[in-house]
């Protein structure tokens, strides 16, 4: 019975190692730091009117949007982070938001790709955890799904009294990937030295090309969006250089 | 587990007790053995009458549990949901009224304002794809949120929501047996209420009697179901008695843009044009406890909705072509002995057990 059961012991511990890689690549964190702007300034909440490219004077009150499936990607290597999801939210104490990814195989990255909203898989159920749960105020309780960008604030337009403006900016084909080439101090640094343990990859969030290019938005015409062509258009502008990586940090 | 079992992990604590490693293998040797053990075959938690469904559907990610059902039914009827902890699901959706409320447009929620369209009854919602007069609710785990949010339904914070029920120990033991987690989100009080909703089933009323027997309406029935099969069953097909789409039924040729056009039926979730003033067929079981009807309530009686259908069809567009059968006069021609013998056959649509029993859920 005990030779049995030794060797029970044996074979079972020979099954559990036999496949784990003894060559792991080390790993390191990334911390993504975002700062929003408009037209090149910090963002003012509630107070700062601004102008947009058709001449509409507008505020913001509140912006966040979902970050989601984030990868890594090297010529060889590709990291994926799991159950990948960030509501990237201008708080209303701060003009930055940060999130770190951990465990990060260190490679030679040179390229960010993320989904701006929330995949189909999570967008047709709300009963998700995280910063997927529906008390964050980005959930659509009325037709199932997430608001992907959220911008709130007020239109003022020259001849009446102050209007909402309000993008809520969501449902599947709206769903978009975008690839961001993560700009290194110099040329062909990795992402990660020998020596480092953590990246830091700062992003700038400029609002104005939300109404801006290739799209002029109209607040008169266009003061709510949510769904449909129009917000089509707005989803054209923010995918097309509203997020733009100005450093990446080695430490 | 088996004894046999306990017999070799006691054998290999006593024997490896200060080695670490050993002990660890012996108790991954355990779990290995037992999940080679088969489940004993469990009952169902609910039994599906078989005039409606082989079993009950039930989505991977929340599989229904006897646990879980339970958890749902004590939370369905907590008023700890809204904000103001005076309102439960059940305020709104109350058993003998088919689980809809009986008002036209209720005012029973938090601000007691009038709601903009007309409480939709709990009845077989396992089987249906999509919920709400315009389908824009996806499934029963996302449903519960928005009576939770709305301000004139239950006002609640769904910060809060978590924290308040973890305050309650009964609720911490529950949610744990359920989910196996020490902690409550707001996904599993969806999960636990969806589960519940699930076990609302009808299916049990005279007509389901007659479709297993072939015996047992009156003359009049007969000649309703008659009726009903030519002139309503294009829509309200059986067993469900409704085709899960959505239609003009000539209501209204108009509709109010406001509150996110929640009047404009099926165009406000689809965008097309084509669907504006569509709403989702309702169910015609317990149609005689679910009073009053269309979206908005606008009709008290069984007869009021005959009416419409004989005489206040408009003729809009997208008019359901089941409506339009004679192009000079839209509608069903429907003679007044045949109303009564529609009216009859809807009768037996009703389950008596459903409404007024009391579940065997604990």
């Amino acid at each position: 019975m005990k030779a049995f059961i030794s060797l029970l012991l044996i074979s079972l511990l020979i099954v559990s190692c036999g496949k784990d890689d003894p060559q792991v690549t080390p790993k390191g964190e990334v911390k993504f730091i975002f700062d929003f702007l408009m037209n090149g300034e910090p963002l003012e909440l509630n107070t700062k009117n601004y102008t947009n490219a058709n001449g509409d004077i507008f505020q913001v009150n509140e912006f966040k949007f979902y970050l989601s499936n984030l990868k890594l990607k090297a010529n060889e290597a590709l990291f994926e982070e799991a159950e990948s999801y960030h509501l990237i939210n201008r708080g209303a104490d701060s003009n930055q938001f940060s999130f770190t990814v951990k465990n990060v195989p260190k490679e030679n990255y040179t390229h960010l790709e993320f989904g701006i909203g929330v995949d189909p898989t999570k967008n047709h159920s709300l009963d998700n955890t995280g910063d997927l749960d529906p008390s964050n105020n980005m959930a659509w309780d009325w037709n199932t799904g997430y608001k992907f960008v959220l911008l709130e604030g007020k239109f003022f337009p020259p001849d009446s009294e102050a209007r909402g403006l309000i993008y809520h900016i969501g449902t599947d084909e709206n769903y978009k990937e975008v690839t961001l080439a993560l700009q290194h101090s110099s040329q062909n640094a990795p992402l990660f030295s020998e020596a480092s343990t953590s990246a830091t990859v700062r992003i700038e969030v400029e609002l104005s090309q939300m109404f801006e290019a290739p799209n002029v938005m109209n607040f008169a015409d266009n003061n709510v969006v949510m769904m449909g062509e129009v917000s089509q258009k707005v989803v054209e502008n923010y995918t097309q250089g509203m997020l733009k990586v100005v450093s990446v940090e080695v430490r | 587990m088996t004894p046999s079992l306990i017999n070799i992990l006691y054998f290999l604590l006593s024997k490896f007790k200060a080695n670490y490693t050993l002990y660890i293998y012996s108790i991954g040797l355990l779990c290995f053995l037992s999940a080679c053990q088969k489940p004993s075959p469990q009952e169902p938690v609910v039994s599906v009458p078989v005039t409606l469904a082989d079993s009950l559907p039930s989505p991977a990610h929340n599989p229904i549990s006897r646990e879980g059902v339970a958890l749902g039914k004590l939370l369905f009827h907590d008023p700890a949901l809204s904000g103001n902890n005076s309102i439960s699901c059940a305020t709104c959706h109350v058993q003998p009224l088919g689980y809809a409320d009986g008002q036209t447009l209720s005012t029973l929620g938090s601000s007691q304002q009038a709601l903009s369209r007309h409480t939709l009854p709990l009845i077989n919602l396992a089987w249906r794809k999509e919920l709400f007069w315009d389908g824009g609710v996806k499934n029963l785990e996302s449903v519960a949120f928005a009576p939770l949010l709305h301000p004139d339904e239950m006002a609640q914070n769904l910060k809060e929501l978590p924290q308040e029920l973890r305050q309650r120990k009964e609720y911490r033991l529950r949610f744990k047996t359920v989910f196996g987690s020490d902690s409550i989100t707001n996904a599993m009080i969806a999960r636990a209420l969806a589960q519940y909703q699930r076990t609302l089933i009808s299916g049990n009323s005279k007509y389901d009697r007659f479709i297993k027997d072939a015996a047992g309406f009156s003359e009049l029935e007969l000649k309703g179901l008659e009726l009903f099969t030519k002139n309503c069953s294009g829509c309200h097909p059986p067993p469900f008695f409704t085709d899960d789409d959505y239609h003009h039924i000539g209501l209204d040729s108009v509709y109010q843009e406001g509150a996110l056009g929640i009047l404009q039926g099926r165009f406000r979730i689809t965008r097309d044009s084509t669907d504006m003033g569509k709403f989702r067929t309702p169910t015609l079981r317990n149609v005689t406890a679910t009073a009053p009807y269309m979206h908005d309530g606008r009709y008290p009686t069984l007869q009021h909705v005959l009416n419409h259908y004989r005489e206040k069809v408009l003729p809009v567009p997208s008019l359901d072509p089941a409506l339009l059968q004679d192009p000079q006069k839209p509608g069903l021609s429907l003679s007044s002995t045949e109303q009564t013998a529609l009216i009859a056959f809807l009768h037996t649509l009703t389950d008596s057990a459903f409404l007024y029993q009391p579940s065997s859920v604990k």
